[in-house]
């Protein structure tokens, strides 16, 4: 530990003396080098260079996860043979099912039992007769507003359908506190 | 001190000594003493209950309905956050403050009636304040209540607490102020600035205001001013504290004389500087939130000066630290500092920030704070004061043993589980797939952290048995103390007699054969500038109120004095009359404990809330309602019917109805109160006064008030339609849904966020 080495002041406050040791080295250099860091970091990211900004930064970020998300898919087309194509393929459904749990839990339920939105997992649809019509409410609403439009509020067209395709597959699944029926039975979804 | 040829004073001495004689005034400061531990009992208690809220939201279920507004979590949070800086913080700084100043200055107080109205009128505040939240708060963080009370405190704090410290500090004895001292003289000083800056807002009616400012200029003015108070009246004099009550107890001299003054001019400095590390990622102009980030990061060794100097100390009397627990109380709750500002530096870092900020971990890290540094430091000075200022047998030495063990537990059964909490909301947030998604919802990181929660509540009920340890303790000595307080008579040199009797030399080479440059050059290396400065209160006064003045003039008036700081977005339109109620409700109500309503540049946000928030989408927000908490979901793009106003309404009344596990409390009785607009043509023409382009223009015998009440009922039954049309109920227990509140605060939150997609209209032509 520090040595008390250097004599106190003269005067003293109610009792109490004071050293007048030196600022420790290492706390002189931490202070220094804390100071130093704010220039550097100035020169770094306020100079104008591209791409510095917390903005910037977070729309490369948004490319770069737009490109991770759907390189190898591209963009898909909402038809009907696409649909059924995707109702096969657990990896898209699994991101269907995320965008499900952001944007349409709330309404449908966690597992699209159905609250305040129908049930999605029976056979009873609401303005639904096909797939693709999925899509359609997805995008444009329905129900006086009752379910919102998505299509402009979703960060890409695939998302839209993916989350449809997750919709589709909920069928026939039996989760806990099902709502019951809405709307008329249709029929099954074609097979691939 | 007394010079030591007292074998035979001269006569000048013994008539100085003997005209010099006084008491200082402790009765005074036994009743703050008092106070605070009976605020920090109030303000723990409604911790735990704010906290048992968020466990069992159904807590208060089957109180009467007209009840319920006052018994929700956002009431407890705001009170407690309010009552233990304004009343238990602000308590033991005055105690601290009172007890220690007389005795640096070796004066009594300069008046005992100013400090004992001081007394009276602060805990007359702070029950007004405590009542004013519960009815409503307007909108901030701290303090945001009638603006009666907000000047109340300003001139309370400066006139019978500032003058009474400033005039005390004039007629001081000694010949130097001591560096406690001059933290006392920072504190007085910028805190009074700040209650000041504080009530400059436009009256509205009687009791109310509207922010001068709004949006992002609000939003970085209220940065300023919570760190600000939080800092200066708290941290900054509790700095004192340590500067006189660790070489006290330990009965050592002070490590470093020139450590002190490096400490106190960099930690001034810097701290009112560091506001906007509380804003990173939101839309404020990008300069300022770097401000923020590298003055907090500079301020890290600032901050450790004043560990530094108070362990070192102690350092070789370590022994005493065990023995006494006073000292030892302190020393832990100087280390906490140590580790909190270490943290708080590290937390300004903007990436570091991002990823912990809404979460619980800056909870704990804020209750770590409190309870930790604060408390552990409040709790310390108490136990060492006890037996000085009730000299009696007390201060039982086992049960203040047992107090620091039980508030150690305590205080770790808060913390801990509050940042195991907080990495686990951040890593569910963030969390993206392989396939750069969204792994939980919002939802599972909130079941997530339910057990933590109830950890916490505990740990409240922990460190709650420890403060009535405490109030035993003090408890026992009001009881068993004598029943008049005698002080003891003292006398010491005036200050004139005392320079007499040893004369200041500035510099050892004066007089000496050696260029008048050299001279000159020692005495600054000597610091003999500053030694001087310790004797010229005034001086010393008048040089921090500049630096605190142009350092906040620096960062703030470049944002608050141009619009043109923000960004303007043509499509965004003020709140319609109904939006206004409804966001009255909202602020009132106190949903920004809960609910954030910006969205920050990350991926991982813009795909859990949607489109990133815009500076200028918040132009019409007085006052903003940010919030810096989410329990529950982030609000800014919550509108335009992302849930149906149904669904809304359904919610509000209750809310695990539409999302199960949902821990807000019910807002049933926004469902069963009328739709009042008392407030809003007095508000629509304050707004439209400081900018707001609101079309006052009036057809025969209209007034403002029933114009916009006509268009804010219009807009109350197209809402009030949608509902039925989407299979809700007409009328709610006999009134018409169109005619509640709740309408209002549908409203406003389908307006959330909107209006960045509306289509540009040209505006009308006047």
């Amino acid at each position: 530990m520090m040595q008390n080495k250097i004599p106190a002041l003269t005067s003293d406050y109610d009792g109490i003396q004071e050293y007048t040791n030196p600022i420790p080295r290492w706390w002189k250099w931490l202070f220094v080098g804390t100071i130093a860091i704010a220039p550097l970091y100035v020169l770094c990211f306020h100079s104008g260079a591209p791409g510095a900004t917390l903005v910037e930064q977070f729309q490369a970020a948004m490319d770069e996860n737009t490109r991770k998300q759907y390189k190898e898919i591209g963009d898909l087309v909402g038809d009907e043979p696409t649909m059924v194509d995707y109702l096969q393929k657990q990896k898209w459904i699994a991101v269907g099912a995320s965008i499900f749990k952001a944007n349409c839990a709330s309404c449908h339920g966690p597992e699209g039992g159905g609250n305040v939105g129908p049930n999605l997992c029976d056979d009873s649809y609401k303005h639904i007769k096909q797939l693709p019509d999925i899509l359609k409410i997805v995008n444009e609403g329905a129900g006086a507003g009752a379910m919102p439009a998505w299509g402009k509020r979703l960060a890409h067209p695939n998302d839209a359908v993916l989350v449809s395709v997750y919709v589709a597959s909920l069928r026939g699944s039996k989760p806990q506190n099902a709502k019951g029926p809405d709307g008329s039975p249709i029929a099954a979804w074609p097979k691939p | 001190m007394l010079p030591n040829n007292t074998a035979n004073p001269p006569q000048a001495v013994k008539d100085s000594l003997k005209a010099n004689r006084f008491t200082y005034q402790d009765s005074v400061v036994r009743l703050f003493l008092i106070a605070t531990v009976g605020w920090a009992i109030v303000s723990i208690a409604l911790g735990l209950v704010a906290n048992l809220l968020l466990s069992i939201p159904s807590l208060f279920e089957n109180l009467r309905i007209d009840l319920q507004p006052y018994v929700a979590f956002a009431k407890f949070n705001a009170l407690q956050l309010n009552l233990m800086l304004f009343a238990f913080a602000a308590n033991a700084v005055f105690t601290g403050v009172y007890y220690s100043l007389q005795r640096l200055c070796k004066v009594s107080l300069w008046s005992s009636a100013l400090a004992f109205a001081h007394f009276i009128l602060w805990q007359a505040l702070v029950i007004a304040l405590a009542i004013a939240l519960v009815q409503g708060s307007q909108g901030r963080v701290f303090l945001g209540v009638a603006w009666p009370i907000e000047i109340g405190f300003a001139v309370v704090w400066i006139l019978f607490f500032g003058l009474n410290l400033v005039m005390t500090i004039l007629n001081r004895r000694e010949r130097y102020m001591y560096v406690s001292v001059w933290f006392y003289l920072a504190s007085v000083l910028t805190v009074g600035l700040l209650l000041v800056s504080n009530c400059f807002e436009f009256p509205m009616g009687d009791w109310n205001r509207v922010s001068l400012f709004a949006g992002v200029q609000d939003a970085v003015r209220q940065s300023w001013f919570t760190n600000g108070i939080v800092s200066f009246l708290v941290t900054i004099p509790f700095l004192g504290f340590v500067y006189y009550f660790v070489p006290k107890s330990v009965d050592r001299p002070l490590f470093s004389y020139k450590l002190s003054i490096v400490h106190f001019w960099s930690i001034v400095l810097l701290t009112i500087c560091c506001g906007s590390k509380l804003l990173h990622y939101t839309p404020i102009p990008e300069w300022a939130s770097t401000l923020g980030m590298l003055c907090g990061l500079i301020l890290w060794m600032p901050s450790w000066a004043g560990v530094v100097n108070g362990l070192f100390t102690v350092a070789g009397s370590w022994q005493k630290v065990k023995e006494l627990s006073a000292l030892r109380f302190m020393i832990v709750g100087l280390v906490i500092y140590g580790w909190t500002s270490l943290e708080s530096s590290l937390l300004s870092i903007k990436g570091l920030e991002a990823i912990v900020h809404y979460t619980d971990w800056e909870i704990a890290h804020a209750q770590a704070v409190q309870l930790g540094w604060i408390g552990f430091m409040t709790c310390g000075m108490i136990y060492w004061l006890l037996p000085r200022l009730y000299p009696v047998r007390v201060a039982n030495s086992s049960l203040s043993q047992l107090h620091f063990w039980v508030a150690s537990v305590g205080l770790l059964l808060i913390v801990v589980p509050g940042y195991l909490a907080g990495a686990v909301q951040a890593q569910k947030w963030s969390q993206l797939s392989e396939l750069g998604r969204l792994q939980y919802s919002f939802f599972e990181s909130l079941e997530a952290v339910l057990p933590f929660w109830w950890m916490r509540s505990l740990g409240f009920v922990v460190y709650l048995l420890g403060l009535f340890i405490l109030g035993a303790n003090v408890l026992s000595a009001l009881v068993l103390g004598p029943s008049r307080n005698e002080s003891t008579l003292l006398s010491a040199l005036s200050r004139d007699q005392a320079d007499l009797e040893s004369p200041v030399t500035a510099s050892t080479l004066v007089g000496k054969p050696v260029l008048e440059m050299a001279s000159k050059i020692d005495e600054w290396s000597k610091l003999e500038w500053h030694r001087r400065l310790e004797r010229q209160p005034v001086r010393f006064l008048l040089l921090i109120g500049l630096a605190i003045c142009v350092l906040s003039f620096l960062q703030l008036f470049p944002i608050l004095a141009f619009k043109s700081s923000v960004p303007e977005i043509a499509s965004v339109q003020p709140y319609t009359p109904l939006e206004l109620v409804g966001r009255d409700i909202y602020v009132s109500q106190g949903c920004q404990n809960c609910h954030s309503q910006t969205v920050r540049p990350l991926v991982h946000e813009s795909q859990m809330y949607g489109a990133i928030s815009q500076g200028g989408e918040f132009a019409f927000d007085r006052p903003i309602q940010w919030g810096n908490r989410r329990i529950g979901p982030d609000l800014a793009r919550k509108g335009g019917g992302v849930q149906s106003s149904l669904w809304h309404w359904r919610h509000l009344e209750n809310p695990p109805v539409m999302t199960p596990k949902s821990v807000m409390p019910a807002f049933q009785f926004l469902h069963e109160s009328k739709l009042k607009f008392d407030d809003l043509g007095k508000k629509i023409a304050v707004l439209a006064e400081l900018g707001t382009p609101y079309d006052l223009t009036l057809e025969n015998d209209q007034t403002i008030a029933n114009k916009f009440e006509v268009q804010a009922k219009k807009q109350a039954e197209v809402i009030a339609a949608e509902i039925i049309g989407q299979g809700g109920p007409v009328a709610y227990k006999g009134t018409l849904i169109k005619e509640t509140s709740a309408i209002a605060l549908i409203a406003y939150i389908q307006r959330l966020g909107t209006d960045i997609s509306r289509p540009v209209v040209a505006a009308p032509v006047p």
